[in-house]
């Protein structure tokens, strides 16, 4: 154990001994890790440290942060599966990312969504597709066609559930897009610059771009329109029946004392609703967090998983 | 048939193992992109296996390997393996006095003071170091 | 952006706050950069939940700091023990290592540090007045153009494969195959995992640098102790002047040297996608390829280190242009760098210099003070390592190993890291016996996952077609460099060799 921990048990020990003033039903034991399913420097890791950071200054619980990278938080979720399920070990990672790995290769995991107990979704990254601002086409529905008359227009992507909406579309309009993998939302912003790609899916990233008057947005992937460009009608409303919705979110393993869920949950609930997470996920991803807690992140996985299978059948 | 034919031999062989048994089950195939995740390793296996081939009848490199040296090499491989194992399942602030302690045995170090130094004062130092200042979990 | 927005923002750097923030990093920086097994882009990692608490130009300011002042340190592992903790250290190792053994670690470490502030310097400066048309320059360089320009900087670096091709063909292709271990850069599928889902990432990078190229050489040279204990390195008493430092005019006869590699790393580092350890290892080897007498490199020519420091560094400021402009990094340690920005609720991207011009031009003002703080850190510094590096080759190495195991479980996360370092120990151990060439074998895993991923995104730009790149000059002109400059450095050389 740590200096710091025994200080801090001792401290909240004292606090508990005065009568009348616990409140805590549920504290933990020791430190609670929080395990990020992606290495440091990320979004995931930002926003983790982050939520870190505030549950320690509200609740005076001790929460060490650990990166565990590897397959979009698939090595994070294998060991976090095996761990003891008594609220010390919580991991995050991002719901897209966990669906597809279990929608294409779900059988040679060790986990299944109902092996974790979720506690909480943080925020829902903003994806959309966008373009250079003087292309010769305003929304994703001209971009198809444009595309479709020119023998295959060239579309920046970061992720394996950009790149099946796009073969589904391919499939059903034979608009032949022609994709081309990126790292980064960065990456291909920086493409959609320099004129080497004429349309990309981005998260965020390219907001900035769009008040410059650099960039302009052809739809939103994601379930409903962002406010920061009420106009932007999505996919869906544009008839093409498809959407991507990562959420970073947390996740304990299955089997929590429900006293237990109930304080971690309302531990990160008041974490995330904190002004320095409200800031950081401004500037981080530029929209608000939205939590929809514990069976809301629970129903979003599932229906997001059946989203993901009906995905990949369209694209074959 | 010298060492070096021997060795090239080796190594061509695991390249023709590793393109046809490893390389099927281990890289799924994919029917659509211009690239497919096979590519890059069929190629990298191509090369090993054709130059491996052209190094097997051409080179004259003469190796040389010293016994006594090898088997130094495998035994201080055993302690990093075994050491690393004991600091994962038993903690670092235990074993890893006792590996850096079993290294310097094994380097022929006998004065105490140095082997306090090198084997308790410094990796205690480090584990302080980085749990309680870095606040970063070690085992 | 006015004038008085600049000189606002270089004050800034000034304030002795900042000074103080900036310098403290530098010290952290080429401490913990100089430990075997952690590294510079490690202490950038510890460095970061420092400067939560900070306002944005401190925290920036400390972050810069450690970055530049882990340049440095990198390479005195490198230079002393023959244990680079990154590739492009081990470009430094080539020539810097026998000055060691000559006796001369201090005068090696010396032109490092100067050369390291050269090209550092030289690219802050290109960074603070052109950055902007240095962007738009880059943008135009696409992935055809980046994947030509990866050709060339393979072909340049082929001059280093040694005397066996075929050795250097099997080393390009094993660290090519080790790169492709993990999900695919293409269609995100799984390659060689062989049950190990930890391996999803493929093998984690810190893993295989500081197994193969630091591991590896400690394991070698335990092996071959015998009987009496050493001090890691001896340096003889009374040297004279000219062996313990770098003069002016040794200095003065590489600017030639220290300008291209200046040139090449602001130029790879102005264009995401290749690295400083492309950038290193270029200039090295159009360094020596260049020489007049190229037979002198690998045995302690200053030039191979003035090659290497001024290349890698000049790619730490040049990073900052696509960083700043576009939000993209660079480099892993540009990675932790952006962290640092949105945390700091600084967004990189085109409104930054509008928005937040004082705030920039304060980030360069530190970047030149760091600099000058890493020359003088620097000096006080070496002399210090020199001292504590004649310590028994047994502390120095069971200390250095304790130091790879930890750094390693840090950067990866686990035990899981640490044992794949162990393996690529031995896989250096094993090459470096049979004479295949490691520092390729690295180079090419390093560079791997880069050159598949541009591989895809060339083939499907063209489409298929190799006609189609007409379309795109610069490539063209790069594939005809590549194919000019490996018969030229490569066959014609030989040739003359052999007729020698």
């Amino acid at each position: 154990m740590k200096l710091t921990t025994l200080m801090k048990t001792a401290a909240i020990a004292t606090m508990i001994a005065i009568p009348g003033a616990a409140l805590a039903q549920w504290a933990p034991s020791g430190p609670i890790t929080l395990q990020i399913g992606f290495g440091a420097g990320g979004s995931t890791d930002t926003l983790g440290r982050a939520i870190a950071a505030a549950v320690e200054e509200n609740t005076g619980w001790d929460v060490v942060v650990e990166n565990k990278p590897g397959g979009g938080g698939v090595a994070m979720l294998s060991t976090l599966v095996n761990a003891e399920a008594d609220g010390s070990k919580i991991g995050m990672g991002v719901t897209v990312a966990t669906i597809m790995n279990l929608a294409m290769r779900g059988d040679k995991l060790p986990f299944k969504i109902d092996s974790f107990d979720h506690l909480a979704t943080v925020v829902l990254a903003p994806v959309s597709i966008i373009a250079r601002a003087d292309a010769p086409y305003d929304t994703f529905a001209e971009f198809v066609a444009f595309s479709k008359e020119n023998g295959g227009s060239l579309m920046g992507f970061d992720g394996g559930p950009q790149r099946l909406i796009m073969q589904s579309i391919n499939n059903t309009t034979g608009s032949q897009v022609e994709l081309v993998s990126n790292q980064s939302g960065a990456e291909i912003i920086k493409g959609l610059l320099g004129g080497q790609l004429d349309a990309g899916f981005s998260a965020g990233e390219h907001i900035q771009y769009l008040e410059s008057g650099d960039l302009k947005m052809l739809g939103v992937a994601t379930q409903s329109r962002h406010p920061y460009s009420p106009d932007t009608e999505t996919l869906v409303e544009q008839g093409y029946p498809y959407s991507v919705e990562p959420y970073f979110y947390l996740a304990a393993p299955a089997g929590l004392d429900p006293e237990a869920k109930d304080a971690l949950a309302t531990a990160i609930d008041e974490a995330i609703k904190s002004d320095a997470l409200d800031e950081l996920i401004e500037n981080v991803m530029q929209t608000k967090a939205s939590n929809l807690g514990p069976e809301g992140t629970e129903a979003k996985l599932n229906s997001g998983l059946a989203d993901a299978f009906a995905l990949i059948e369209a694209a074959k | 048939m010298t060492a070096e034919r021997i060795y090239t031999a080796i190594l061509v062989f695991l390249g023709l193992g590793f393109l046809f048994i490893a390389l099927p089950q281990q890289v799924e195939s994919v029917g659509y992109g211009r690239i497919v995740p096979a590519t890059v390793p069929t190629i990298a296996l191509w090369v090993i296996i054709i130059a491996g081939i052209v190094q097997f009848f051409t080179s004259k490199e003469c190796i040389e390997l010293h016994l006594a040296d090898s088997f130094r090499v495998i035994a201080f491989v055993a302690i990093l393996v075994v050491a690393v194992w004991l600091i994962e399942k038993f903690g670092f602030e235990y074993f890893a006095p006792v590996f850096a302690l079993s290294i310097m045995l094994f380097m022929g170090e006998r004065r105490w003071y140095w082997l306090l130094f090198a084997a308790f004062v410094m990796p205690l130092g480090i584990w302080f170091l980085v749990e309680n200042v870095l606040n970063r979990v070690l085992p | 952006m006015d004038f008085a927005t600049i000189i606002a923002g270089l004050t800034d750097a000034l304030t002795p706050l900042n000074l103080l923030f900036v310098l403290a990093g530098v010290f952290v920086g080429q401490f913990v950069g100089a430990m075997p097994g952690i590294g510079p882009v490690m202490a950038m990692a510890i460095a970061i939940p420092f400067t939560f608490a900070l306002n944005p130009l401190p925290a920036i300011g400390f972050l810069v700091g450690v970055n530049k002042g882990g340049l440095i340190g990198g390479a005195i592992p490198a230079i002393l023990l023959n244990t680079p903790g990154t590739p492009d250290a081990a470009a430094t190792a080539i020539d810097g290592y026998p000055l060691t053994k000559q006796g001369k670690p201090l005068k090696a470490m010396k032109m490092a540090l100067y050369a390291s502030v050269t090209g550092d310097t030289f690219s802050d400066i290109v960074l603070i007045t052109v950055a902007a048309p240095l962007a738009i320059l880059a943008l135009q360089l696409g992935p055809v153009e980046i994947f030509a320009l990866m050709v060339f900087a393979f072909s340049l670096i082929s001059g280093l494969i040694g005397d066996s091709i075929s050795r250097g063909a099997i080393a390009t292709a094993l660290g090519l195959l080790a790169a492709t271990v993990g999900l695919d850069p293409e269609h995100s599928t799984p390659r060689f995992l062989f049950g190990m889902f930890q391996l999803y990432d493929g093998f984690p990078i810190a893993s295989v640098a500081i197994g193969s190229l630091a591991v590896s050489e400690i394991t070698l040279r335990v092996a071959r102790m015998r009987g009496k204990m050493r001090p890691a390195v001896v340096i003889p008493k009374n040297q004279t002047k000219d062996q313990k430092s770098v003069s002016f005019a040794e200095y003065w006869a590489c600017r030639f040297v220290l300008l291209r590699g200046s040139l090449i790393g602001t130029f790879i580092g102005a264009v995401p996608g290749m690295g400083s350890t492309a950038a290193a290892f270029m200039s090295y080897a159009s360094t020596k390829q260049t020489a007049k007498d190229p037979s002198s490199f690998g045995k302690g020519d200053l030039r191979g280190i003035a090659a290497t420091e001024s290349a890698n560094s000049s790619v730490a400021g040049a990073d900052f242009i696509p960083l700043l402009t576009l939000g993209l990094p660079g480099s892993a340690s540009a990675a932790i760098m952006i962290g640092a920005f949105l945390i700091q609720g600084i967004q990189p991207g085109p409104l930054l210099f509008e928005q937040q011009g004082q705030l920039v031009y304060g980030i360069f003002g530190a970047m030149i003070m760091a600099n000058a703080c890493n020359l003088l850190c620097g000096l006080f510094g070496l002399r210090l390592w020199s001292k504590l590096i004649t310590a028994p080759e047994s502390v120095v190495f069971s200390i250095a190993l304790v130091l790879c195991v930890t750094g390693v479980y840090l950067a990866t996360g686990g035990a899981f890291g640490v044992f794949v370092m162990i393996l690529f120990a031995v896989i250096g151990v094993i090459m470096t016996v049979l004479r295949y060439p490691l520092v390729v074998f690295i180079i090419a895993f390093f560079l791997g996952p880069r050159f598949e991923l541009s591989l895809g995104q060339t083939a499907t730009i063209l489409r298929g077609d190799v006609w189609n790149l007409a379309n795109h000059p610069v490539a063209v002109v790069l594939f005809a460099m590549s194919i000019f400059s490996i018969y030229w450095l490569g066959i014609k050389k030989r040739r003359r060799k052999a007729s020698d």
